[in-house]
C-alpha cells in the first residue's frame, strides 16, 4: 500500500516491568529519539498480556500492538516469556483467521540495557504499520 | 396465583436441538403448564405472523428465543417479539454467543453463498436473491445478513441461558425462578462463574504437555486423568460449567458449548492463555523461537476450536477485510 505518508499510526506497547519498561526508560534518559506514535503500558510480565487485551486494543483504535519482554532465559519469573512466545503464536494465527494482518502484532525482547534497541524497534514498527495503513475496524454492524 | 403467565418459544436459525431440550424436562412440562400458558411455539403449534402482529404490547410474559440471527426475517421476527414480550430469555448458545453457526463469520456472505449454491455437489439452481421476477409478478425471499451477531445485539435481552442445547437440569433450575415474580434473577445469573473444570471428575495434576494430540490419534486415554494433562485439547478451562461436565465424565473433551464463564468476554482468548501455560516444549531454553513456534503447530486450527460456539460473541466477532487472500 502506498499513499500512507500522512497516516500517523497508533501503537499500543505492552512492556514488562523488569526489562522492556526499564529499556524504554533508558531510551528516554539517553535522549534516544523515537516516534511519538507509541502508547506505553507497563505490565508486570509480558506473559500477563492476554489475547483479550490485544484484541481490544486493535478493536478500540490501535493500528498495531507491541509486546516486549525480557530476553528468553532472563525472565524475572523464570519462564514467563516462554509462555508469551506460545501465546503470541496462537494470537498471530487467530488474527490471521480474523482477517487482520499478523504483522500488526509484534513480539520483541528488550532488556533494561537496550535503550537504543527500544528506540530502533519503535521506529521500525511505526514505519511498518504506516506501510500497512490504518486498521479499518468498524467494531459494529455495517448493515444497520 | 391469580393469572397464568404467558410464555412462548421461538427459533431463528437453529438446528432444533433447543426445542427438543424443552421437551427433555419431561413431566416437569406439566408443572409448567399449570403455572403458565404456552401462547406461542411455532415448533409445536401453528401460529402465523399475523397472530403475533395482532398481539398487544407486552402480552407475552416470557419469551425463550433460540437460534442464530442469520436472515433478515429472523431479525424482523425477534424485533416484533420484543415488542410483544415483557422478558426475553436468550436461550441456547446460538442466541447467547452465535453458536456453531457463528463460525460462518470467518467467511464473507458471498463466499458462503457461493460455496453453498455453486458447489459441484449441488444442482445448479438459481442463486438466492431478495427479489425474483416471474411472469405473475415479483417474488420476495428473505435475505442473508452479512454476519451473525448474538441476539442481544439486535434486541434487548433480560436473561441468558447458554448451552448447546441447555441441559434439562439447567432449564429445571431456571424455570421456577423465572416464572415466580417473587424470586429475583439477575441478567447473568443463569451463567456460572465456575469453569467446566470445577465439576469435572477427572484428576488434574496441571502437568505440562509437550504437544497436543488430536483425539482421533490418541491411544490409551486414561479415563481418570485430566484430558489436557494427556495432551488432548479440552475447552474446559475456558467454558462455563453449568452442565456439570457430562462430556468429560465419559472421556470426551469439552468443546466449549456453554460459552465463556460469567464476566468473561472472549472464550477463545482465555483458552489461548490457558493453553500457552500448559504446553511446554522440552529443553525450551535451548530452543529458538522458530522451533517453539513450530511445536505450537500441534494446536490445530486455534480459531475454529477455541471459538466453536462463541465467535460472534467474542471481541473480534467476524473476519475483517484487512487481508486479501
Amino acid at each position: 500500500m502506498s499513499g500512507n505518508e500522512n497516516f500517523e499510526p497508533k501503537i499500543i506497547a505492552f512492556l514488562c516491568n523488569w526489562c522492556s519498561y526499564a529499556g524504554a526508560d533508558l531510551a528516554g534518559v539517553s535522549r534516544d529519539q523515537y516516534p511519538p506514535n507509541i502508547l506505553n503500558i507497563k505490565v508486570m510480565c509480558s506473559s500477563r498480556v492476554s489475547p483479550e487485551q490485544v484484541f481490544k486494543s486493535l478493536k478500540g483504535g490501535a493500528d498495531g500492538v507491541l509486546i516486549a519482554g525480557c530476553h528468553p532465559g532472563d525472565c524475572h519469573y523464570i519462564d514467563g516469556n516462554y509462555k508469551t512466545i506460545r501465546k503470541t503464536n496462537l494470537m498471530w494465527r487467530m488474527l490471521k483467521d480474523m482477517g487482520i494482518d499478523p504483522d500488526r502484532l509484534r513480539l520483541e525482547w528488550i532488556s533494561s540495557a537496550e535503550g537504543g534497541k527500544f528506540a530502533q524497534v519503535m521506529e521500525e514498527m511505526t514505519e511498518e504499520i504506516r506501510e500497512l495503513g490504518p486498521l479499518e475496524f468498524d467494531g459494529h454492524s455495517e448493515e444497520e | 396465583m391469580s393469572e397464568k403467565k404467558k410464555i412462548g418459544f421461538y427459533w431463528t436459525g437453529s438446528c432444533g436441538g433447543c426445542q427438543i431440550s424443552i421437551l427433555d424436562i419431561d413431566e416437569m412440562l406439566l408443572d409448567v403448564a399449570e403455572q403458565a400458558e404456552i401462547v406461542f411455539w411455532p415448533c409445536a403449534m401453528d401460529p402465523k405472523y399475523e397472530d403475533v402482529k395482532a398481539m398487544d404490547e407486552n402480552e407475552i410474559d416470557i419469551m425463550f428465543i433460540n437460534g442464530a440471527i442469520r436472515l433478515d426475517e429472523n431479525k424482523e421476527m425477534v424485533e416484533l417479539l420484543r415488542e410483544k414480550t415483557k422478558e426475553v430469555v436468550s436461550y441456547g448458545s446460538c442466541a447467547c454467543n452465535g453458536g456453531v453457526f457463528g463460525l460462518g463469520n470467518l467467511s464473507s456472505k458471498d463466499e458462503l453463498l457461493e460455496k453453498g449454491y455453486t458447489n459441484k455437489s449441488t444442482d445448479e439452481g438459481p442463486f438466492p436473491q431478495k427479489i425474483t421476477e416471474v411472469e405473475e409478478g415479483e417474488l420476495e425471499l428473505t435475505e442473508m445478513l452479512d454476519h451473525i451477531k448474538p441476539l442481544d445485539e439486535h434486541i434487548e435481552v433480560e436473561y441468558y441461558l447458554p448451552g448447546c442445547p441447555p441441559l434439562p437440569t439447567q432449564l429445571e433450575d431456571a424455570l421456577p425462578s423465572l416464572l415466580d415474580d417473587e424470586i429475583e434473577v439477575g441478567k447473568h445469573d443463569l451463567i456460572t462463574d465456575k469453569s467446566v473444570c470445577d465439576p469435572c471428575p477427572m484428576e488434574r495434576e496441571e502437568k505440562e504437555i509437550e504437544r497436543l494430540i488430536p483425539i482421533q490419534e490418541a491411544t490409551d486415554i486414561d479415563p481418570d486423568e485430566c484430558l489436557l494433562d494427556q495432551g488432548i485439547l479440552c475447552m474446559g478451562p475456558a467454558t462455563a460449567g453449568m452442565c456439570e461436565a457430562p462430556c468429560t465424565e465419559v472421556g470426551y473433551p469439552c468443546v466449549g458449548c456453554n460459552g465463556p464463564v460469567k464476566g468473561v468476554e472472549d472464550q477463545g482468548g482465555r483458552m489461548a492463555s490457558a493453553l500457552a501455560s500448559v504446553i511446554s516444549i522440552e529443553g525450551e531454553e535451548r530452543k529458538t523461537e522458530e522451533e517453539i513456534n513450530e511445536a505450537m503447530e500441534s494446536v490445530r486450527d486455534p480459531t475454529g476450536s477455541f471459538y466453536m460456539f462463541s465467535l460472534p460473541g467474542s471481541i473480534m466477532q467476524y473476519r475483517r477485510g484487512d487481508q486479501d487472500e
